[in-house]
């Protein structure tokens, strides 16, 4: 605001005066202005939308585009796709899989990295340690290992197990870094007459720290399912047999035996990725935040 | 002293304050640790000595040297992989790009702009391998949509062989890759953006700053940092091609166009058994993503101009 004693002109005068007026919320100039990035918003969601759009016109209306003039809109939809890929394919049992390991992974990283991320709030010998080995396991991602960490599983006897799909998804160092700073905000104070009051460590955790870090839970939670659910390569190194296959693996198998029937894979993708969807739909704003603050984490 | 003595007792003789808190706070960290340095640290390490053997289907390692490692000059495969790969990587920056447009303009106010955020971030949360089934299918020569679009507009004559031809198998997977990821930057640039504070805003425009000038001397170098995480983490996204590549082109495209280090890694050991040698295409890899990340800390830390 220096600016301000610096006046020599009327014409300062004048565009500082202006310029301190609240804004103008009406007037042509305005609402065309609107209209404008509206139009431009609109446009860029249809671009970025439409391959989703027709995932979900290709389910239920089963068109090609060979030989007749395709209709861009859904005409005449039916869930017959559905129903054939409920019935054909071994999709409750791929279902299952997911369920499990995904349950096993959310699981592991809410308890797991809330003991570790405890230890962090904490004053002891050898934190800088390890915080140094958390910051060189982060530098790599876990995908660029798939040899090795094949090996690892193998010795461990976990080869073509669900565990052994979700072991290495059950910690993450980004969700640690995320509850760390979440527990860290809660008041000393708190923690300290707890602990005057006689109250046990886990209870410091689960009592004090966890109702206190509910948006930082449920980052975790969101993150760690998604990434559970969505991961193919992992378990098709580790899966061999298809009674142990989650959903992505199934997917992909289903796509290859039924090269050219792409109605009925587009059906599939939509009823797999449904529970992230409805997750997402439900949870918006959350799950923004935690897309975002996983990636300021790091 | 016996330590797991005294903590039956839940007496501490002889230890300090810290003391204590030490051992509780390692026997905290045990079960996560364990994880990580199974999973995580160990096959680096392990990475780096199976480089210098040759593994039996057994599982039994002879020692063979470099070896391995010279077979990466005779492997034309690895250098088409390695340029894809850094190709690849390109694919964040024009992300960021599309996103940071459309970061500023979804910023603005005006009706439907949560509507439309969600629409752009929506391909970001679909499993990569759904991705690849739903474009494998509109990428058809003869039955896809993005020819039937390009040829009823006039933008090509002839329709374009997509995945079929070594020349767009590639492209055809960058454009899927920047089309996936430009949400999650797009979020990120918004958390970004919404950090600046306002009064910078109102300074400049007092002092007479045209919109562009606020762009260009506020806005961008205030992302800075914003705009190195988008990097950091963007190189964890492309390793989602993976999955991708696999569905749409599982030979890796016509001769080996479209093929990456992770995939050319993973046929090596899955496919034809050369785990010493996918150990080496691993090393590579590890070389890479280091290089990267240096590049994105450095974005990252210069903040300020």
């Amino acid at each position: 605001m220096s600016r301000i004693n610096e006046i020599v002109s009327t014409a300062d005068a004048r565009r500082i005066y202006d310029s301190l007026q609240p804004r103008q919320d009406s007037g042509w100039n305005y609402r065309l202005r609107k209209f404008g990035m509206f139009l431009l918003g609109l446009l860029a969601a249809i671009a970025f939308f439409f391959p989703l759009y027709w995932l979900i016109m290709i389910a239920l209306t089963s068109q090609a585009l060979i030989g007749r003039e395709p209709s861009i809109l859904i005409t005449d939809p039916s869930i017959f796709n559905f129903v054939t890929v409920w019935y054909q394919s071994d999709i409750l049992v791929l279902f299952a899989n997911s369920l499990i390991i995904t349950i096993i992974a959310v699981v592991g990283n809410l308890v797991l990295c809330s003991f570790i991320a405890y230890s962090l709030t904490r004053d002891f010998h050898g934190k800088r340690g390890l915080e140094i080995l958390l910051v060189a396991a982060m530098l790599v991602p876990f995908q660029t290992s798939i040899i090795p960490a094949f090996l690892v599983t193998r010795e461990l006897g976990l080869l073509n197990s669900r565990l052994g799909v979700a072991l290495p998804f059950t910690v993450s160092v980004i969700i640690i870094l995320i509850l760390a700073s979440a527990f860290r905000s809660v008041p000393q104070s708190l923690v300290d007459s707890a602990r005057m009051d006689g109250a046990s460590e886990l209870y410091i955790i689960f009592g004090v720290f966890w109702p206190l870090s509910r948006p930082a839970l449920a980052t975790t939670a969101i993150l760690s399912f998604v990434w559970m659910w969505n991961e193919y390569m992992w378990p098709l190194v580790v899966i061999s047999s298809p009674s142990n296959r989650p959903l992505p693996l199934g997917l992909a198998e289903f796509q290859s035996t039924l090269a050219g029937e792409f109605a009925l894979q587009y059906a599939y993708v939509i009823l797999i990725t449904l529970p992230v969807i409805v997750m997402f739909l439900l949870l918006q704003r959350q799950f923004i935040r935690s897309i975002a603050q996983s990636a300021l984490k790091e | 002293m016996n330590i797991t003595e005294s903590f039956k007792h839940r007496e501490w003789p002889d230890l300090s304050r810290k003391g204590r808190v030490t051992i509780l706070a390692w026997i905290a960290a045990l079960p996560a640790l364990t994880v990580i340095v199974l999973y995580r640290i160990i096959p680096i390490l392990y990475n780096f000595y199976l480089s210098f053997n040759e593994m039996s289907y057994t599982g039994e390692l002879t020692f063979v040297g470099l070896s391995n490692y010279r077979n990466l000059l005779h492997d034309p495969v690895f250098l088409r992989s390695l340029a894809n790969t850094f190709a690849l990587m390109a694919t964040i920056p024009v992300g960021i790009a599309v996103a940071l447009g459309l970061a500023i303009l979804l910023n603005q106010k005006f009706p439907g702009r949560n509507v439309f955020r969600s629409a752009i971030f929506l391909p970001y949360i679909i499993m990569m391998v759904g991705i690849g089934v739903i474009w494998q299918y509109m990428f058809q020569t003869d039955a896809g949509v993005i020819n039937y679009l390009l040829l009823q507009t006039g933008l090509v004559s002839d329709p374009i062989r997509w995945l079929s031809s070594s020349r767009w198998a590639l492209i055809s997977v960058l454009i899927v890759q920047v089309w996936k990821t430009v949400g999650f930057y797009m979020i990120i640039l918004l958390a970004g953006i919404q950090m600046i504070p306002t009064q910078v805003y109102e300074v400049a425009r007092i002092d007479g700053a045209s919109r562009w000038q606020r762009f260009r001397h506020i806005t961008l170098p205030l992302l800075r940092p914003t705009i190195g995480v988008c990097f950091l983490v963007g190189i964890v996204t492309t390793y989602r091609a993976f999955d991708l590549i696999m569905v749409m082109m599982p030979q890796g495209g016509p001769n080996h166009s479209a093929e990456i280090l992770l995939t050319w890694m993973y046929k090596q050991a899955f496919s034809y058994g050369e785990f010493g040698y996918g150990a080496v295409l691993t090393m590579v890899m590890y070389v890479v993503v280091l290089l990267m990340v240096f590049a994105g800390w450095k974005l990252q830390r210069r903040s300020f101009e």
